[in-house]
């Protein structure tokens, strides 16, 4: 014969009794009375009723368990003899009554047959109608392309997670699982449940149908959703940007899937992911009548969990574990059941002792023995979470590894020999013009009949304007290379610095500057008969680029070669003459085969308020030319001359004892003449051979 | 940040600053400061000059210790790079013989590099449109041709004309002119947040990470 | 005279050869190319040292130490910090010079920029419009729209801004329409620029071609 405990004295009782024969103190709490029907009677066995019944109903009938899965226990009686009987049969009359009233009123409510039970959570271990699922998934996994297939593996690899665990995160299962429980019949509850969490582990829910098939608010949610905060909210439109391998998934879920289902899982995906403030919009919107009808689906909805501890429980008791199949109830970790075993906490729900010395106390006979307030372990997902915007950097990661693998139409390099020989036949033309009016053979010069442009006549008339014996100072600032070029176009110019009378003082803020100067102005000096030293005195490097400009403008005779023995102060020098400080030259003069570096050189004067002060005349390479104009354009400099063709206007509208530009422009106006003729010739030739070639190349692609 | 990075960024903030309001406010001291700054960064920038010219010499004394192919043309740059930074010590760079070293070695075969674009240019552009064909290499290549023989004189016949006198004028100094603007205005935008990004100690070139 | 005669003669047959050896590398790149191309980095590395110790650090550096100023201890020390970065150990130690140089360049840089450049240069534009009566009207408005539309279309056409769509950051449509019309203005741009840099090249060639003229001419 049985016997309980009496839970104040401890002494055994009868099984049947309901307050102590000792203390008389109730030996079974009043939290809800039994029903008749399963009341254990004296010298009746406990329970042995096999629970698969209960397993069927859970999944809507049909199929018990999915095929590959080992129903671990499903006659629990032998575990259930651990419990005391008194909650043996409480519980089962739990059972029977809460799966009636669910199957009613669900059944009613959608038409669909429903259980009597919701489904555990997937990541409390999974249950047997849900073990399929990794065997589905690693179907699932064999159909992704072998990129994929590898980032995964490797993923798995150093989380820990072999790529054979991962399919419970693939958008795939969500997909699948609802197709093939909504087959089964299984419960909207549950299944938004499950499609919903997987979902979110992926970062956003899994469009089943096409965003036709959402429902306005939904489509709301999208639009209003700011993608940068929470990409998630965009999903929906996410079906139209799928890659390949993900738009299998959206067709794969069945059309007539219903959009009820589908609808609270893309909730719960935007709903946790959304920030606070974009989230109260999005509620605040009317709920849809199909909605607002799925009651029991709202208590398991994670806003419904949040929404505070007692709504929390009472939405937990809708779950409890004594409407778990027993097997069910065997599998799952000690912590996990004894978690979901809700305490009244609320006096309602607490019974008023009656009778014995408890009488009048509330809530002193715990209702589970045992219990505390245990909270369930939060689940802590390892998977792989996609969001849509890697999804997408994956397709074209995927394209662009198709595209490698697309044999492509070779280029044919051009052979050595062929470029060798087109570059010694343009060299050896190129020689030929040019050297030949070099030679003495053939002039073309004089027959200049355009007028002379206004940035050169601007220039020359500067000059002109200057007083006699004007303080210049000149920038020498190209390198050796162009030496040939600044040399012929600044020399009409500076030969007519010295014509009338100027006093140059030299800077350079190249290295090479210097050296240059005194190279040119030495050539000049031959020519013009008069002592270099007499005329122009170098100050040498301006090191530090901006800032050495920037520097000397403000202070030109910080820059002064410091006074040795034996050398005249340069400050009594002639150049130097009555020059304290820079606006107190009469013209500065750029010679520059640098647009950055006369660059440089306007935006400091421009900027120091220098140009009212002191004019600014560029002699610029030919390559300079362009970036430099807009800057006379603005009338930021004074005028302008630029290559040899400046120069050749500037020789003609002033006349000069020494011609530096006229005797190269026989060579240079053939030499640009042969050019322009290889290249019109040879860009025809290839642009023919390049659209030639393209031609059999469309043709493969169309067909 | 470490104290060494930490001073690296207060040195580029705090001399940088003050030389940039220098050129908005007119408050004597930044007048006096900014000059100071400007010729300290002007010393090391010298400075730097000479690092890296450390740095060339270091580099070819490896290559000259590894024996590796070319050992001798690093032997030949130290030598020569030796004898011209003392004789240039000694005399100083403006003196006769090294303009004679300068006109020699430096002039010519600087000069002869650049003479040889010509024929790479050419070259190159010849092979262009093979290369890519489309709208605008065209117009590019279309761009050199008109002002190439706008620049030049025909024989006989003197400068082309409507090529030389209006064409030219007008692709170069009006088209080239407002796209050389809208680069020009460009670069000072990138130059402006660029600078002030380092002003801000937002980017720190110099190490301070 | 004689001397004078010899080392100009010495000058111009070494300028010469070295003419000679660089031009050698349109049959193929050789060891006489190379002779000559080192010879050149050399020399001018040597004479761009010399340079920054004559006229820089001597006159600014030394020669005021020398004197007693002592405001040019602070670029000293600064400056043998920054001789630290010929080695990897002491590297570090240049930062501070090298942040001090940065950002008194970058002030330099944007004082130029802004005052000397953004703001004359949108004025300039905008300056255009301002029509002269005594020429064509025609033609001045046709130059200044011209202007006006180069300018802001290859502004727009480097312009990377982007607004986040669906297929990820987008420009707007007007600014990639513009930035196509700017395209265009960039490629005449660069095809002068492209022109102004094979005139250049083809000046050098010319000159180049000449003074071996000139020395053969001593010759014969």
């Amino acid at each position: 014969m049985a016997e309980i405990r009496c839970p104040m004295c401890g002494k055994p009782n009868p099984e049947e009794r309901e307050t102590c024969s000792f203390c008389q103190a109730r030996l079974k709490p009043l939290t809800a009375p039994p029903p008749a029907a399963s009341t254990i009677r004296a010298g009746e066995e406990p329970l042995k009723k096999p629970t698969s019944d209960l397993e069927r109903a859970a999944l809507g009938g049909g199929e018990s368990i999915p095929a590959g899965q080992e129903p671990t226990k499903k006659n629990t009686a032998e575990l259930e003899q651990a419990l005391p009987a008194w909650l043996r049969s409480l519980r089962q009359g739990e059972e029977d009554k809460a799966a009636e009233e669910l199957a009613a009123e669900s059944a009613d409510e959608t038409g669909l047959p429903l259980p009597s039970a919701a489904q555990p959570a997937p990541e409390e271990g999974l249950p047997d109608w849900l073990a399929g699922l990794g065997a589905q998934a690693q179907e699932e996994e064999e159909e992704l392309p072998d990129w994929l297939a590898g980032i995964r593996g490797k993923i798995g690899a150093e989380t820990g997670i072999p790529a054979s665990e991962e399919p419970i995160t693939h958008p795939l299962v969500g997909a699948e699982t609802l197709d093939r429980l909504e087959g089964e019949g299984s419960a909207p509850p549950a299944y938004e449940i499950a499609s919903g969490r997987m979902e979110a582990e992926i970062g956003g829910p899994q469009p089943s149908g096409g965003e036709e098939e959402l429902p306005d608010w939904l489509s709301k949610l999208e639009e209003t959703g700011p993608a940068e905060a929470a990409p998630e909210a965009a999903a929906p439109a996410f079906g139209e940007s799928l890659p390949d391998w993900l738009s299998g998934a959206g067709e794969a879920a069945p059309a007539e899937a219903a959009p009820e289902a589908a609808a609270p899982a893309f909730v719960m995906g935007a709903e946790e992911e959304l920030p606070p403030e974009s989230a109260a919009p999005v509620f605040a919107m009317e709920t849809p009548d199909w909605l607002s009808s799925l009651r029991p689906a709202e208590g398991q909805t994670p806003s419904a969990e949040r929404a505070g501890e007692s709504q929390a429980g009472m939405a937990e008791e809708e779950i409890a574990p004594a409407e778990l199949p027993s097997w069910v109830q065997a599998m799952r970790p000690v912590e996990a059941v004894v978690s979901e075993v809700e305490i009244p906490t609320t006096e309602e729900e607490q019974m008023t002792e009656s009778e014995g010395p408890l009488a009048g106390l509330r809530g002193v006979l715990p209702a589970v023995p045992g219990l505390g307030a245990v909270r369930k372990p939060p689940p802590y997902s390892i998977k792989l979470k996609v969001d849509e915007a890697q999804q997408r950097y994956a397709a074209y990661l995927e394209q662009l590894v198709k595209r490698e693998n697309q044999p492509r139409r070779p280029t044919a390099p051009p052979k050595a020999g062929a470029a060798n020989l087109l570059r010694w036949l343009i060299a050896l033309f190129l020689f030929l013009v040019v050297g030949l009016p070099l030679a003495g053979g053939l002039r073309l010069d004089g027959v200049n009949q355009f007028l002379t442009p206004p940035d050169v006549a601007a220039a020359s008339d500067v000059v002109s304007a200057l007083p006699d014996n004007a303080p210049v100072l000149v920038a020498f600032d190209y390198q050796p290379a162009l030496a040939g070029e600044l040399e012929a176009a600044a020399g009409p110019l500076m030969q007519h610095l010295f014509y009338r009378g100027a006093r140059l003082t030299c800077v350079s803020t190249h290295p090479m500057g210097p050296a240059l100067a005194e190279h040119f102005v030495g050539r000049l000096a031959e020519t013009q008969s008069f002592q270099p030293a007499d005329r122009s005195l170098n100050l040498g490097y301006l090191a530090g680029g901006a800032a050495g400009v920037f520097d000397f403008l403000l202070d030109p005779l910080a820059y002064l070669p410091p006074p040795a023995e034996g050398v005249p102060d340069p400050r009594q020098s002639v150049p130097l003459s009555g020059v304290q400080e820079l606006s107190d030259y009469a013209l500065l003069v750029v010679l520059t085969d640098d647009a950055e570096t006369g660059r440089i050189w306007v935006e400091q004067m421009t900027a120091l308020g220098l140009r009212d002060e002191v004019p600014l005349v560029m002699v610029v390479s030919a390559q300079a030319e362009p970036m430099m104009r807009p800057y006379y354009d603005s009338h930021q400099m004074d005028g302008l001359v630029s290559g040899l063709a400046g120069a050749r206007f500037y020789e003609q509208r002033v006349s000069l004892p020494l011609q530096t530009a006229a005797p190269y422009w026989s060579a240079f106006s053939l030499g640009l003449l042969l050019i322009v003729a290889i290249l019109a010739v040879g860009g025809v030739w290839n642009a023919v051979h390049a659209w030639r070639s393209r031609q059999p190349a469309a043709e493969e692609k169309e067909d | 940040m470490k104290l060494r990075g930490l001073l690296s960024t207060a040195f580029a903030i705090a001399f940088g600053l003050i030389v940039l309001l220098g050129y908005f406010l007119e408050f004597q001291p930044f007048y006096g400061l900014r000059l100071i700054f400007v010729e300290w960064a002007v010393i090391l920038a010298g400075f730097a000059v000479l690092v890296g010219l450390g740095n060339l010499v270091t580099v070819h004394i490896k290559k000259i210790r590894a024996r590796e192919k070319g050992g001798f043309y690093g032997l030949l740059l130290i030598f020569s790079l030796l004898m011209t930074f003392l004789a240039g010590l000694a005399w100083g760079p403006e003196h006769p013989n090294m303009v004679l070293l300068f006109r020699t070695v430096q002039f010519p075969v600087e000069a002869s590099l650049m003479a040889l674009l010509t024929v790479s240019l050419a070259y190159a552009s010849v092979r262009m449109l093979r290369r890519r064909l489309n709208l605008f290499s065209v117009v590019f290549l279309g761009t050199v041709l008109v002002i190439l023989l706008g620049t030049a004189s025909l024989p006989l016949l003197g400068d082309v004309p409507f090529v030389g006198d209006w064409v030219r004028p007008f692709v170069s100094q009006v088209i080239a002119g407002a796209g050389a603007r809208g680069i020009l205005i460009g670069v000072a935008l990138g130059t402006l947040t660029t600078g002030l990004r380092v002003l801000l100690g937002a980017d720190r070139p110099y190490g301070g990470k | 005279m004689t001397t004078t005669l010899s080392t100009e003669w010495i000058s111009g047959l070494v300028s010469f050869l070295l003419t000679v050896m660089v031009f050698s590398y349109l049959w193929k790149d050789n060891a006489l190319f190379r002779l000559a191309v080192y010879l050149f980095v050399g020399v001018s590395a040597g004479y761009v040292g010399a340079v920054v110790c004559r006229q820089v650090l001597l006159p600014r550096l030394v020669l005021p130490l020398l004197e007693g100023d002592l405001l040019v201890v602070f670029p000293l020390l600064l400056g043998l910090a920054l001789l630290g970065k010929l080695s990897r150990r002491t590297a570090a130690l240049g930062n501070p010079s090298l942040a001090l140089m940065v950002g008194v360049g970058a002030a330099v840089a944007v004082g130029g920029a802004v005052l000397g450049t953004l703001i004359p240069q949108v004025q300039a534009t905008i300056a255009h419009f301002e029509l002269d009566p005594n020429h064509s009207m025609a033609e001045q408005i046709l130059d200044a729209s011209t202007f006006l539309i180069g300018t802001v279309t290859t502004l727009a056409y480097f312009h990377y801004g982007a607004r986040p769509g669906v297929q990820g950051p987008q420009r707007s449509k007007l600014v990639t329409l513009l930035g196509w019309v700017g395209q265009i203005f960039v490629a005449i741009t660069f095809g002068v620029i492209f022109a102004g840099v094979y005139a250049a090249a083809l000046t050098a060639l010319i000159e180049r071609l000449s003074s071996l003229r000139l020395f053969l001419g001593l010759l014969f």
